[in-house]
């Protein structure tokens, strides 16, 4: 074993030095960019390979590349919105239910995509989409005029955390006689089982498109894109058992079971999308495309659930020796897990015992799946004229209608025989306080694979006309813009749970009506400096999570549920020179009635409250620098600096219920006046260096410095209840925001790109080669840091339920290599 | 040249691709066993070390061996197991839920006694991990979750229990943890068709059983015990529960209600007062 490890290492290093030998470029813009990188923990511990850069990812705007491509790791978000926007073929695949994002479904296969608009700090786009983030518009169109073939091959290594490589192909057609123009991709990703911490990954996604062009005015289009993954899930830990376990990249989500590690906690997708393009051209002026989309199939995802049992969990506070007041204790306990490291995983083998010796084979451990099946049809129609040379106009509908059916089955009774059809919440003391999930159905014995548990189906809808209009002027750009859509929500449970009766049932729609209005001004100085000022003002839908309190076993909404609203000023200085670009933005923006909700176990009351928050009002502002210049002929330096300041400008209001019986247990003030409301760092710098050599061969390092950067807080326990039960000392140090320490990551790659032609034949080799580190030095740094909920409401102890963090896994490897013959 | 750099690319291709499970260690924790010692100290002999009202550390590796008589699975017992030989019982203080599904009754256990502590709850002794002083009062803990491994080591399963028949006469402090049968009793006339204990506010409460020849012992139930909300049966007979004490009280713990068989006619005012000879259902052990 320990041969054939050594000879793998020695493969990977002679690989390396090839890569380093012959790693060549097809970037443009010279950042280490990628679209793939998916926003939450799973995809950051797989996707390592995707940062590597390729011409598609690479964005005109160097502030964005940076915090995109770069800057994940410190959770730099631009002025408060965490999401980017991909709108592909004039779709976008947001949903209201649960924050459903399609993008990354969407974009499985990123460089079959063309990339037709960025938008940042911007208010005017084509497509009618808004915002003040980014927002990249991507068609799946063939665009190509000749037959062409790509195979690519990469890999990312993080040394003994993790492995995936991936393969791609692409056939394009090119032009047929007919102008009908066909793609066909499939993209294939495969991580090893065993490769720790999240498990594995295999994924296979499929693309196919067919265009056709009718005089030269008119075209249609069909794609096909199909993702079929599933992968092990990482998990967070506390900062005590990550240095208990001496890894960086803990997770207390799998164990070890029949003798192989065992990993309940995964995810599934296998969605199909389908969407049709019109798009007609009367004339150079006049046009209109309609655009129609559906995705169907399932998402699931796993984990080890109980009932009625000791919490199985390695990392449950109860278990580690933070728990115990004794000193010499709490020494026996440490040293015995340095011992016995395997005592910080799950030991699948004794809760297959329990369960297999249990009365009648019940399983008091099992690995359930949460089902989600998606029906969502999306569309946007789209009108655009130019009135004048200088006015042009554009009006359209965004329309949405998404309905996604969750549903519990048993995955795994891991060797039990049948799971009551219960809920199983548990409190502290590992007290069952049960209820049936289906009164009708009493008692019922579940069998592996059954459908159990909670079982509902929530949509929504969402038609949305805008028009703006955009003014040209020598000396002055104007645009102006206004939007208005209805929103509607809705819930229908299937079975009826023995707490709730409504739990059965439809709710109807929750119907609101929302507008939007922005305008902007860019004035010219000159040829080189320019001045551009933007206003806007939104009225948004109340989220999900406050119109359905916890949909799974009632209907009931949050107390604070209102309509949302955002105004915001952006005032810009941008200078244009041959060899210097540069822009400085003062922005402010004013959130209000944003609110949140969760569920937790609240100590003082034993038992599972619903916290609700409601008119919570904050305001990001903050200044972005950006400049581009060229220090050499061949060596170009981009440097960006954000500063923000977000803070909640009032105290909220915040309630406990009980869950069992939605009873008021608690309501008042909660003391966030002038707290941070964003985790993003205070302070960002970030630089990238490009050098090129010789044509198509370049070498890049991106370096970010970041600065005053926040856990993220859970507000519930700054509290006046709080706050009037310990002495001002100890509400101080509840009250204040944990910061992490100031973090640095330093990025490095290498490609090249270059093309030789096929003996006796005019056809194109194009070769583009592509290595690089990211986080060169190893350093340690928390991707996702948080309070938890959980806080001891008996002793207000701040330890007893500390934050947890997920830490970036460290120096990691990746290598990419495409040939694409034409 | 150029059939060299197609060569090349194609080499690059496929060893980029061989390369792919490089340079990893698998993470194997080969689980290792605690090493039990072979010599066994009797129950007996542990609970001598005990002086009341102190605690003892024990330094030395001294090894019980006994069988549980009750653990958690009703609860009636919170987070301790009670274990016994042929010569004593003794409380194991286990931080830790659901140890019925681990530790069943019947369980045949070594224990490794060696640096916990043995102390005592009310005059109960017990077999704890940690004391803790500071705060004036002296606050016990359990042995943790993750170290019952180190500490108890399952021998043997579905070990036959006898309990102890004993009478009002017999009940000493050397009784503590045994599984013991008491005959001829019944609830007084004030705790029969009562609830076990206060269910609904979690309260535990001790109900009067009388022995009639005289005596008193009481059973004590946890208002977490499943049973707690059951009533009291006004008949006499035989009831089985470990023994225990709170400071000078007498106490039964009940391990179900199965442990109670008291479906004779009660002797109080007839039998007991005419000292008549008792009868009584037989014991199902």
């Amino acid at each position: 074993m320990q041969i054939w490890s050594s000879i793998q290492c020695m493969r990977f290093k002679i690989l390396l030095l090839i890569s380093h030998l012959f790693v060549f470029q097809n970037l443009i813009q010279g950042q280490v960019a990628s679209e793939n990188i998916v926003h939450d923990e799973d995809a950051h511990a797989t996707n390592a390979v995707d940062w590597i850069p390729s011409l598609l990812n690479a964005t005109a705007n160097p502030l964005n590349n940076f915090v995109t491509f770069n800057g994940r790791i410190f959770s730099w978000n631009l002025r408060g919105e965490n999401n980017a926007i991909r709108i592909v073929d004039g779709i976008h695949w947001h949903s209201n239910i649960k924050s459903w994002n399609g993008d990354r479904l969407i974009t499985g296969i990123n460089n079959v995509f063309k990339r037709d608009e960025f938008l940042f700090n911007s208010v005017y786009s084509k497509s009618g989409f808004w915002s003040f983030a980014n927002i990249s518009l991507m068609s799946s169109e063939n665009t190509q005029e000749k037959k062409s073939i790509t195979l690519s091959n990469s890999f990312s290594v993080t040394p003994q955390i993790n492995n995936l490589k991936s393969v791609t192909a692409i056939y394009r057609t090119g032009l047929l006689s007919n102008k009908i123009k066909l793609s066909a991709a499939i993209k294939i990703e495969d991580a090893p089982l065993n490769v720790l911490p999240n498990g594995y990954k295999k994924a296979m996604h499929i693309f196919f498109s067919i265009d056709k062009k009718w005089n030269n005015h008119s075209s249609l289009g069909l794609s096909v894109f199909w993702n079929r993954s599933d992968q092990g899930r990482v998990a967070t830990g506390t900062n005590e058992v990550i240095l208990l376990s001496k890894q960086r990249s803990y997770s207390a989500n799998w164990g070890w079971y029949q003798q192989k590690a065992f990993f309940p906690s995964t995810r599934q997708t296998n969605t199909p999308i389908i969407t049709l393009r019109y798009q007609k051209k009367w004339n150079e002026r006049n046009m209109l495309s309609i655009n129609n989309g559906v995705v169907f199939g399932k998402e699931a995802s796993s984990n080890l659930e109980w009932t009625k049992a000791a919490d199985p969990r390695p990392d449950y506070y109860k278990y580690l020796p933070s728990y115990f007041i004794d000193t010499a204790l709490q020494s026996q306990l440490r040293n015995w897990y340095l011992l016995h490291p395997e005592k910080l995983q799950i030991n699948f083998d004794r809760l297959a015992a329990i369960n297999k010796s249990s009365l009648g084979g019940r399983s008091f451990y099992f690995v359930n799946q949460e089902n989600s099946a998606l029906l969502m049809m999306h569309g946007s129609v789209l009108f655009s004229s130019q009135l004048k040379p200088n006015l042009s106009f554009q009006t359209g509908i965004h329309y949405a209608w998404d309905q996604i059916h969750f549903y519990n089955t048993v995955k795994d009774l891991l060797g039990g025989q049948f799971l009551y059809n219960y809920n199983g919440w548990m409190n502290d003391d590992s007290l069952a306080l049960s209820f049936q999930q289906d009164v009708l159905h009493p008692d019922k014995k579940m069998k592996q694979g059954e459908k159990w548990g909670p079982d509902f189906l929530i949509r929504s809808f969402q038609f949305r006309p805008w028009m703006q209009v955009q003014r040209l002027g020598p000396i002055f750009e104007t645009s102006i813009a206004l939007g208005y859509s209805i929103d509607g929500l809705g819930r229908i449970g299937f079975n009826q749970n023995g707490l709730f009766e409504n739990s059965k049932g439809s709710t109807g729609f929750n119907v609101f009506y929302n507008t939007d209005a922005k305008a902007q001004i860019l004035y010219k100085l000159n040829g080189r400096l320019y001045f551009k000022s933007i206003l806007f003002a939104k009225w948004m839908a109340p989220k999900y999570q406050s119109v359905f309190l916890d949909p799974e076993i009632n209907i009931a909404a949050s107390p604070f549920v209102a309509q949302e609203q955002q105004y915001g000023a952006d005032f810009s200085v941008l200078y244009r020179a041959p060899n210097l670009k540069s822009s400085i933005s003062c922005y402010q923006n004013m959130n209000f009635n944003e609110t949140e909700n969760r569920m937790f176990y609240h100590d003082a009351y034993a038992l599972f409250v619903y916290g609700s928050i409601g008119n919570m009002h904050s305001v990001n502002r903050g200044i972005e620098f950006v400049i581009e210049t060229s220090i050499l002929q061949n060596l170009k330096l981009n440097y960006a600096a954000t500063f923000v300041d977000s803070y909640y400008f009032q105290n909220a209001n915040y309630q406990f219920v009980n869950i069992n019986n939605l009873q008021l247990r608690e309501s008042g003030w909660l003391q966030i006046k002038n707290l941070r409301s964003s985790n993003s760092p205070n302070l960002v710098n970030a630089f990238s260096l490009i050098y090129q050599p010789i044509y198509g061969f370049t070498i890049g390092l991106t370096a970010i410095y970041a600065n005053e950067r926040s856990i993220a807080p859970s507000l519930f326990r700054r509290s006046d209840w709080v706050k009037i039960k310990v002495d001002p000392i100890s509400w101080s140090q509840i009250q204040a925001i944990e910061m992490l320490d100031d973090n640095k990551v330093i990025n490095v790659f290498l490609s090249k790109f270059f093309q030789t032609k096929l003996i006796n034949t005019s056809k194109l080799l194009r070769w583009s080669m592509s290595g690089g580190i990211r986080n060169i030095f190893n350093a340690l740094i928390p991707v996702i840091a948080y309070e938890q909920t959980r806080f001891d409401y008996l002793r207000f102890n701040k330890n007893r339920f500390p934050p947890k963090y997920l830490m970036d896994a460290g120096a990691s490897f990746s290598v990419r290599i495409q040939l694409q013959i034409q | 040249m150029k059939i060299k750099s197609c060569l090349f690319g194609v080499m690059s291709l496929t060893f980029c691709y061989l390369l792919t499970p490089a340079c990893f260690k698998k993470s194997v924790f080969a689980a290792t066993k605690e090493n039990f010692g072979d010599s066994i100290t009797s129950i007996k002999s542990l609970r001598k070390m005990h002086n009341m009202g102190m605690a003892e550390y024990i330094a030395q590796p001294i090894y019980i061996q006994g069988t549980v008589v009750a653990n958690d699975e009703h609860y009636n017992i919170y987070k301790s197991l009670y274990v016994q030989d042929k010569t004593g019982g003794i409380v194991i203080v286990m931080d830790g839920q659901s140890l019925y599904q681990t530790y069943p009754i019947g369980t045949l256990v070594k224990i490794k006694t060696q640096n916990l502590l043995l102390t005592d709850y009310r005059h109960m002794v017990q077999l704890v991990a940690s004391v803790d002083s500071t705060s004036g009062v002296l606050v016990t803990s359990g042995i943790p979750a993750p170290m019952f491994s180190k500490y108890i080591q399952i021998v043997a399963e579905n070990e036959p229990i006898n309990p102890l028949m004993v009478n009002f006469k017999n009940l000493s402090d050397t009784l503590q943890g045994r599984l013991i049968q008491i005959n001829a009793v019944e609830f007084s006339a004030a705790d029969t068709g009562q609830t076990y204990a206060d269910k609904k506010n979690k309260l535990g409460l001790s109900r009067s059983l009388k022995f009639c020849s005289g005596g008193t012992i009481y059973v004590r139930t946890s208002g977490y015990a499943d049973f707690a909300g059951a009533k009291t049966p006004s008949g006499n007979g035989i009831v089985i529960g470990v023994y225990s004490v709170y400071n000078n009280e007498k106490q039964l713990i009940l391990r179900d209600t199965n442990d109670i068989l008291l479906t004779a006619k009660r002797c109080t005012g007839a039998a007991w007062l005419q000292n008549l000879p008792q009868t009584g259902p037989k014991s199902p052990i």
